[in-house]
C-alpha cells in the first residue's frame, strides 16, 4: 500500500526540487531510529500475509467481465471494525493503486508456535468472505495478478474512458477512474512518474499477427525510448525501481555482492558515521538513489528524531523483490522483512502454501544453519530467466 | 557420504569389543544439526536420521581403555560440538520436548529414558515428554498404559516435566485415559501419523479442544528402530561375544526449541539396548 501521508500533494517540479531535502532527512530518519533499537533483542517470531484482491462485475448474459471501481465504498465499510477497536478486528484492509483493488492483511500476526501454520489458509478464506459479505450479487472477487482485460475496450464498471491528453497518467488505454481516488497518493504518483520520464508509461506487448484474424486498430505508434545525455539527473541508474534486491545485508551475504551499486556517496558516509555498518549502509545509500516520486506540503519539514515519512517515502518506492523494513515510528513493531517476489494465486490454499513454505524455509535455514547463498548477480539472472514461459523447463 | 550400509567396515579399521561384563550399552547421537560427515538426504525419515547419526557416532568415538568393560557403557562423543548441554543462561527460552520409544511394557524402561534425557541435556526440567505407544494401535489396553504412564506422572511430580503427551493411542483410548479418575496428571499433547490417520476426526479435535490437548501429526515409523536395522549397525562396529543376545530396550528423541524463533536448537538421539 506504501505510505499514506495526507494533505497536499507538490508538482512534480517541486517534488523535484525538494529530492535531496527529502534525501538527506530520510537518511537521518533512519539512522535515529536504527540508533534507537539497534539494542533490540528477544523479539519472538511473527509473520504475516498481504493479499490483493480485485473485484469484477459479472453480466452472464452479455458474458462481460469488467473491474468494479468501487473499492472507496468498500474499504469504508470493511475498514468499520478497525476505526471502532484496531485490536478487535479480524482483517485489516488497506486501499491498493486500483479503485478496484483492496488488499486484506490478518488482523494480528502468526506467531512462533508450529501451529500457526494450520491457520493460514482458513485466516485467508475469512478475509475473502469478509468481502464477499458486502458485493453486489453480480460481484466477485479474484486474487489475480493482472486483469487479463486491462486496457482493452471498455473494461470497467461504470464504463470509463482514457484520456490521453489529460490526467495523471494519459494513458492511451487506462482511464483515469481507474486510479484510486480516495487518496492523493496514486493519481501523484502517476502523474509524477509520467512527467518525470517525460513520455507516458508504454507496456505493449508484442503484437502476433495471425493473417486469419482481423487486425486490431492500432491507437498510434510505440515511443521509441532511448537514453538521452544526463541533464537533469545526477546518476544513470542500471536497474528500474522495479526489480530485484540487489545486494545482501547480512555478513554471511557479504561475499555474494558482486553487483556494482549506484549510491550517493556522501549518503553512505553520513550513513557510516551514524553508526550504520557497511552492508546495511550501502544497501540504504543505494534505495536513496532515487528521487522521491510524490510529497505532500504538509509533510515537508519533519522532525527527524521521531518522524520517518521521508524514509519511508523512498523506501516505500523502491518496489524491489525485498524489503528490509526498521520499525515505525512510535509502535512497537519489530524489524521486518518483506519477502515480495510472490505472485498471488487464484486460490487461498495456493496463497497459504506459498506464504508457510517460505516462513518454513527460513526456519529450516537458522535450524540446520544451510546456506543457499549465490552471487546476487546470479539471482538478477534468475529473476529475468523466471519470467519467462515455462521458465523452469527451458 | 556415510550411512547405515553404505560402507561395510567402520573407519575405526576394527570393531569396538565390549567387555563381557557388559550387559548394558547406551548410545548417544550428539545434536544431529550440527553434525558435520552426516549428509541429510530430503524426505528422509525419523529412522534414517537415527540410523545415520548412530552410525557416524560411532566412527568417530574413541572410548578410553577400560570404559567398556563396565556392566554399564554410555557412548556419546565427547566433543563441543555436539555437546547438547544447555548453561542456565540459555535455558529460559528453550523449549525440549522428548519423545521416548519403548519396546515392550517395561516401567523401568520409561524411568530410565527419562533420566538418561535429563542427564544427557544437563537440565532439571523438560518442556514436555511424549510416550510412543510400544505395542500396535489396536493392541494396546488401558491396565496395560498405566503403570507406564505413572512413571511419567512420577516425574510430573518431581517438577522434572510440565506436559505430557501421547503418541499412536487410539482415539477410544485416549479419551479412557483423559477420562480415567485414578489418572492425575492427563495429557497435554497427543501426536497421530498421518500415515495411519489421514485426517482428524471431528469428535477427536473437539474432545482435545475441550480438554486443552494439543494434536500435532508425527512420522515416525511404528517401529523406529527395526531389529533388521540396529543389528548390522551394531555388528559394524562392534565385537559382541553373542550378537542375537542383544536387542532395543528403548530410544528416544530430545528436540530443543527456541521456541519463541521457531529455530531448533538441537536435536538428538539416545538409543538403550541390553544383553539378555
Amino acid at each position: 500500500m506504501g505510505l499514506l501521508s495526507e494533505g497536499s500533494p507538490l508538482s512534480w517540479p517541486e517534488t523535484k526540487r525538494l529530492a535531496p531535502h527529502v534525501q538527506r532527512h530520510g537518511i537521518e530518519q533512519f539512522i535515529n531510529q536504527f540508533r534507537r533499537l539497534k539494542e533490540r533483542r528477544g523479539d519472538s517470531l511473527k509473520w504475516g500475509d498481504e493479499v490483493e484482491y480485485m473485484v469484477l462485475r459479472l453480466n452472464r448474459e452479455a458474458r462481460t467481465a469488467r473491474l468494479s471501481l468501487r473499492s472507496p465504498e468498500l474499504l469504508d465499510q470493511l475498514q468499520a471494525t478497525e476505526r471502532q477497536d484496531p485490536s478487535a478486528a479480524p482483517s485489516l484492509w488497506r486501499p491498493e493503486y486500483g479503485a478496484y483493488m483492496v488488499e486484506g492483511t490478518p488482523g494480528q500476526p502468526y506467531g512462533s508456535i508450529v501451529s500457526f501454520f494450520n491457520t493460514v489458509e482458513s485466516n485467508m478464506r475469512a478475509r475473502r468472505r469478509e468481502v464477499e459479505a458486502i458485493l453486489q450479487p453480480d460481484e466477485i472477487l479474484l486474487s489475480i495478478t493482472s486483469f487479463p482485460r486491462l486496457g482493452c475496450g471498455v473494461f470497467t464498471d461504470p464504463p470509463c474512458y482514457p484520456t490521453p491528453t489529460a490526467g495523471s497518467s494519459q494513458s492511451l488505454f487506462i482511464p483515469e477512474e481507474v486510479i484510486f481516488p480516495a487518496h492523493p497518493r496514486f493519481a501523484t504518483l502517476t502523474r509524477n512518474i509520467r512527467e518525470r520520464r517525460g513520455k507516458k508509461v508504454a507496456i505493449n506487448m508484442p503484437i502476433l499477427v495471425d493473417e486469419r484474424t482481423p487486425r486490431p486498430f492500432s491507437r498510434g505508434p510505440v515511443p521509441e525510448r532511448g537514453l538521452e545525455p544526463l541533464t537533469t539527473e545526477r546518476f544513470v541508474i542500471p536497474k528500474s525501481r522495479y526489480g530485484s534486491t540487489d545486494s545482501y545485508i547480512s555478513e554471511c551475504g557479504r561475499p555474494y555482492n558482486d553487483v556494482k551499486l549506484v549510491m550517493d556517496e556522501d549518503l553512505l558516509a553520513r550513513l557510516r558515521e551514524g553508526g550504520i555498518d557497511d552492508l546495511l549502509a550501502a544497501h540504504v545509500a543505494h534505495l536513496f538513489v532515487r528521487e522521491p516520486i510524490s510529497l505532500f506540503s504538509e509533510k515537508i519539514e519533519q522532525d527527524d528524531s521521531v518522524d520517518m515519512d521521508h524514509f519511508e517515502n523512498i523506501q516505500s518506492t523502491n518496489w524491489q523483490t525485498m524489503r528490509f523494513k526498521p520499525p515505525p515510528a512510535g509502535s512497537n513493531i519489530g524489524w521486518r522483512v518483506e519477502f515480495r517476489p510472490c505472485e498471488v494465486q487464484l486460490t487461498d490454499f495456493e496463497n497459504a502454501a506459498f506464504v508457510c513454505f517460505v516462513v518454513l524455509l527460513t526456519r529450516v535455514i537458522l535450524s540446520y544453519k544451510l546456506n543457499f547463498l549465490i552471487p546476487i548477480s546470479k539471482v538478477d539472472e534468475n529473476m529475468k530467466r523466471a519470467h519467462r514461459k515455462d521458465a523452469c523447463a527451458a | 557420504m556415510s550411512g547405515a550400509g553404505e560402507s561395510a567396515c567402520s573407519s575405526r579399521g576394527e570393531p569396538l569389543a565390549l567387555g563381557e561384563a557388559c550387559t548394558d550399552l547406551t548410545m548417544s547421537t550428539g545434536n544431529v544439526i550440527s553434525m558435520r560427515g552426516v549428509r541429510r538426504r530430503a524426505g528422509q525419515g525419523t529412522t534414517e536420521e537415527l540410523m545415520s547419526s548412530l552410525d557416524h557416532m560411532l566412527d568417530i568415538i574413541r572410548p578410553a581403555k577400560g570404559e567398556l568393560d563396565r556392566p554399564s557403557v554410555v557412548m556419546a562423543v565427547p566433543c563441543a560440538c555436539y555437546s547438547v548441554s544447555l548453561g542456565e543462561e540459555e535455558r529460559e527460552p528453550l523449549s525440549i520436548t522428548v519423545k521416548l520409544f519403548p519396546v515392550g511394557l517395561d516401567t523401568d524402561a520409561v524411568r530410565q529414558a527419562v533420566e538418561r534425557a535429563l542427564t544427557e541435556l544437563s537440565v532439571k526440567q523438560v518442556e514436555a515428554i511424549v510416550l510412543s505407544n510400544p505395542l500396535p494401535w489396536e493392541e494396546m489396553t488401558l491396565e496395560q498404559l498405566l503403570p507406564l504412564w505413572r512413571v511419567l506422572e512420577q516425574f510430573h511430580a518431581q517438577q522434572k516435566v510440565a506436559y505430557l503427551g501421547l503418541a499412536d493411542v487410539e482415539q477410544s483410548l485416549f479419551e479412557a485415559i483423559c477420562q480415567c479418575d485414578q489418572v492425575e496428571v492427563k495429557p497435554s499433547l497427543l501426536q497421530i501419523n498421518l500415515t495411519n490417520c489421514c485426517s482428524v476426526p471431528d469428535d477427536l479435535r473437539d474432545f482435545c479442544r475441550q480438554r486443552d490437548v494439543q494434536i500435532l501429526t508425527h512420522n515416525d515409523a511404528q517401529e523406529v528402530l527395526p531389529g533388521a536395522v540396529l543389528r548390522p549397525l551394531l555388528s559394524k562396529h562392534l565385537a559382541l561375544a553373542e550378537p542375537q543376545r542383544w536387542s532395543l530396550v528403548w530410544s528416544l528423541r530430545y528436540l530443543v526449541m527456541v521456541q519463541h524463533k521457531g529455530v531448533i536448537k538441537n536435536k538428538g538421539y539416545v538409543v538403550h539396548v541390553a544383553r539378555s
